[in-house]
């Protein structure tokens, strides 16, 4: 069982495999030849006669087949991914060197490192064609992939291929690097532990292979007197690394601890420690014993063991993104001259002239200083897909993207004190709230009735015999060192953990499990969480006699706006043969929708108001000509889906909250599973954060689901913040955990298997404690043999992981059947 | 039976030698990424490489060059 969980790791890789993509039919003539997905609509072909969902997929297949590369096609049915042409960066800027200079590794003439983020990277493919770049771009020596981290690290030539050339190839094949300050440089392994659990473990090994002569109590003939002084002080020369080098994470915790005036559990453990040290070095020097140096390796192996098994994590997602990972690095700066340059985005000040070009993020705080009516989409912040529009004169804020024209802004405030990043403002530290620590009572308890009963035992024995007191007196310390104590906390927690894994729940660390089971309130984003991002539009013809020329001029009205709205009328008319005619200007009137004069009648596309139908409901998106309904777009909002629905009715409705960012269009029966004082729409980040003050203030544990950067504030201050994600290769918000959107039903259960974890934790501190009092009545009576310390010590700790382990299972048999 | 002792320094000095192999194998990083080897190890030689070790060849042989 536990190989299996060990194994878990590796299983969850495949598990987002599987979620990453589902194998599609590539021989379908209908589907794209790069990313395999149905393209029946708008087609482009190639010369080969093959054809291709857009643009992007196509410059990708064009690449690999010009480079004789499409071995790529072959190798994974997963390859190719399906291209988001809108939001393509720019990489100009890593043509300054003080910029690019971040993220090179080693330079020297003629070679220079750089390890680059490529979220992209989800299959075998991936591996191959990044690994062979060098037949794309000739500058570059060799490129290695790390998989589980999703990066690569590039070894180039500068003279031939500068870095601005490798991102902007990497972006055409599909694999925009992302570029991130704070991580490039960490080690996903924890080297030293790992060093520390390699030495320890050959010590245990090598002393207890020393011991056995003594256990079975086989004395080598005749050679007593030079052979186990020798064995003696090889197993104490084996010892001094285990004791010094390997121990010092419980040295420099107990010494941390006594400073903050605390007694942790490390105490008791490097009071066990030097009590069975100090002992054995004089058992052996005096020649009156062999002393008790295999339970000392073995205890700190066991507990290094558990310290690795507590510390897994999953490399690939990112837990703690900032603004900073979202926000673009360098922006191009508006000279006098109308020309621009580049410039990096802490350089921004109040005054700056900028240009925001078409699909990029506005990086400060200004105000527009030319243009009339320019869409600029929030979605990004808000969460709301609707355009807004500005004209010059108003104040724009950072985080909005200029979807079609050019902006031109003139900054009011820099980067960093954007209204937005107040979202991000800093919190109390996440690591130590997140730190896995025994109740601070158990460990100073136990640390006081142990001293207690060995200064009685020393006491006691003390006028009889003083050579027993001191040996009953040690043999307390030692048989009570919490090494089972120490050990079930880490394997419970961290099996959980990874069985939360298996099941797509994954936590920033076993920490987040503490809050996990005290939850008592829900908070749900609905898009995106409950209900797929992807809801489909559905689009219905009023006119019976399909009056062709006005779907036509509608068309051409809807062709005209970038409203997302407009583009679903325009594509489902396309869809239906209709084709755009000749049209006079169409007026835009932001907030209200489309309207145009044409051949002496009024057509408008809107919302009910300003199509002047009162008999529907509001939802919906109308097309209309001289007061005559012709087109209606509904959201296809079916409502919560089955396993939704489940899980929504087994929580309490009470507990049940739902912050929603969209207007209270859709399915009513959403209405039904929330209580109505409980149930928010059109909520701004802000209003979430401050629903979920307001919650935490009136002492509720909050769980709080959430999908978009928008939500990023509400997950930080609930005392859980899951991001739902239905692509864990794709982007999540700052969180404590993300979730996979496919497996949301099972949060119910998730909650409430940690919930039992308490319980786990109690019944294995009995454990380990009866243990320890078996242990205690050998050691007060003088009677403890090392024999009897190398066999209960060991088995202590190896029951007490073994019932950790199996309980865990058990708890959570819930989400994992 | 002295011998013994001899054993025990020789059976140390073996497992000291793959302690410290172990040293060398985390610290030059074979721990980092236990992924992608395992799957860089399906893939075959592509044709073009050999070509161009091929063409090296005569770079190497000739110090003219």
């Amino acid at each position: 069982m536990l190989v299996d969980l060990l194994l878990a790791e590796q299983y969850n890789m495949s598990v987002m495999y599987q979620e990453a993509k589902l194998p599609l039919a590539k021989e379908d003539r209908s589907n794209c030849a790069h990313c395999g997905e149905s393209c029946r609509d708008n087609a482009l072909s190639n010369k080969a006669g093959e054809i291709f969902c857009c643009q992007g997929c196509r410059t990708v297949h064009d690449i690999l087949s010009e480079n004789g590369m499409l071995d790529f096609y072959g190798m994974d049915e997963r390859a190719g991914q399906r291209q988001s042409e809108q939001h393509r960066d720019d990489y100009e800027w890593l043509e300054i060197t003080s910029l690019a200079d971040r993220y090179v590794q080693y330079r020297d003439e003629r070679h220079c490192r750089v390890s680059l983020k490529l979220p992209a990277i989800h299959c075998l493919s991936c591996v191959w064609l990044l690994e062979n770049l060098n037949r794309l771009l000739p500058g570059i020596t060799s490129v290695r992939v790390n998989f589980a981290r999703k990066e690569a690290t590039i070894l180039f030539d500068e003279q031939q291929s500068k870095l601005s050339e490798i991102a902007r190839m990497l972006a055409n094949i599909g694999y925009p690097p992302r570029f991130k300050e704070n991580d490039s440089k960490v080690s996903s392994t924890d080297r030293p532990l790992i060093y520390r659990i390699g030495l320890a473990g050959f010590a245990f090994g090598n002393i207890m292979l020393l011991s056995l002569p003594e256990y079975f109590g086989l004395g080598v003939d005749g050679s007593a007197a030079f052979f186990e002084p020798f064995v003696g002080y090889l197993m104490l020369v084996l010892s001094l690394p285990v004791f010094f080098y390997a121990g010092d994470y419980y040295w420099r915790g107990a010494w941390q601890g006594l400073q903050q005036k605390e007694l942790s559990l490390d105490v008791p453990i490097t009071i066990g420690m030097a009590a069975l040290f100090l002992r054995s070095a004089y058992e052996i020097f005096s020649q009156t014993g062999a002393g008790y140096l295999d339970s000392l390796a073995g205890l700190v192996f066991f507990l290094l063991l558990g310290r690795w098994f507590q510390s897994i994590t999953y490399d690939r997602l990112s837990f703690d993104r900032d603004h900073k990972d979202y926000f673009p690095v360098a922006a191009q700066k508006l000279l006098a001259n109308g020309d621009v340059r580049p410039l990096a985005v802490e350089e921004i000040q109040a005054g700056t002239k900028l240009l925001v070009r078409p699909g990029q993020l506005i990086p400060a705080d200004g105000i527009l200083f030319s243009g009339e009516a320019l869409p600029i989409d929030y979605s990004f912040v808000t969460g709301e897909a609707r355009a807004q529009f500005r004209s010059a004169g108003d104040q724009l804020y950072a985080g909005g993207r200029a979807t079609k024209t050019a902006l031109k802004i003139e900054v009011t405030r820099p980067a960093a004190e954007s209204y937005l990043l107040q979202l991000w403002r800093e919190k109390p530290d996440e690591s130590k709230k997140d730190q896995l620590l025994p109740s601070r009572r158990l460990s100073r308890n136990f640390t006081v009735i142990v001293l207690v009963i060995a200064l009685f035992t020393f006491v006691f024995w003390f006028n009889t015999d003083t050579g027993r007191a001191f040996q009953a007196a040690t043999a307390v310390l030692i048989i009570a060192c919490p090494c089972a104590l120490a050990l079930a906390l880490p394997f419970a927690y961290g099996s959980m953990m990874r069985r939360m894994g298996k099941a797509g729940f994954f936590l920033r660390s076993a920490g987040v499990l503490t809050r996990l089971e005290k939850i008592d309130t829900y908070v749900f984003d609905k898009t995106g969480t409950l209900a797929s991002v992807k809801t489909p539009e559905r689009i219905r013809l009023l006119v019976e006699d399909n009056d062709k020329e006005s779907l036509s001029v509608l068309l051409a009205m809807s062709l005209q706006s970038d409203h997302p709205r407009s583009i679903g009328i325009a594509t489902a008319l396309k869809k239906r043969g209709i084709e755009a005619t000749e049209i006079p200007g169409v007026q835009e009137i932001p907030g209200a929708g489309l309207i145009c004069q044409a051949s002496g009648k009024s057509y408008r596309i809107g919302n009910a108001a300003f199509c002047q139908v009162t008999d529907h409901p509001g939802s919906a998106t109308y097309g209309s000509c001289n007061g005559q309904l012709l087109v209606v777009l509904e959201r296809d909002d079916t409502g919560p889906d089955a396993s939704t629905t489940k899980m929504l009715e087994s929580i309490q409705k009470e507990k049940l909250h739902l912050l929603s960012g969209d207007d209270p269009e859709g399915n009513e029966s959403w209405r039904t599973h929330f209580k109505q004082d409980q149930l928010f729409f059109q909520q701004s980040p802000f209003d979430k954060e401050d629903y979920l003050e307001k919650l935490n203030a009136a002492g509720h544990q909050v769980l709080m689901t959430g999908d978009g950067l928008n939500d990023t504030g509400a997950l930080r201050t609930a005392s859980v913040g899951l991001a739902v994600t239905e692509d864990l290769s794709r982007f999540s918000p700052a969180s404590d955990g993300i979730a996979l959107s496919s497996k949301l039903h099972l949060l119910p259960d998730i909650v409430a298997a940690a919930g039992r974890l308490p319980l786990i934790m109690k019944l294995a501190y009995g454990m380990a404690l009866l243990y320890n009092l078996i242990g205690l009545s050998f050691a007060v009576t003088g009677n403890l043999s090392p024999v009897v310390a190398a066999i209960l010590m060991p088995i202590s700790s190896i029951s007490v992981v073994i019932f950790a382990v199996v309980a865990t299972w058990f708890a959570a048999r819930g989400f994992t059947k | 039976m002295k011998i013994i002792i001899l054993l025990i320094i020789l059976s140390l000095s073996v497992a000291l030698l793959f302690l410290f192999a172990f040293f060398w194998a985390v610290g030059s990083g074979q721990y980092d990424d236990e992924v992608t080897p395992a799957i860089r190890i399906l893939f075959d030689n592509p044709p073009t490489n050999k070509i161009s070790q091929d063409e090296q060849h005569p770079d190497l042989d000739d110090p003219a060059e």
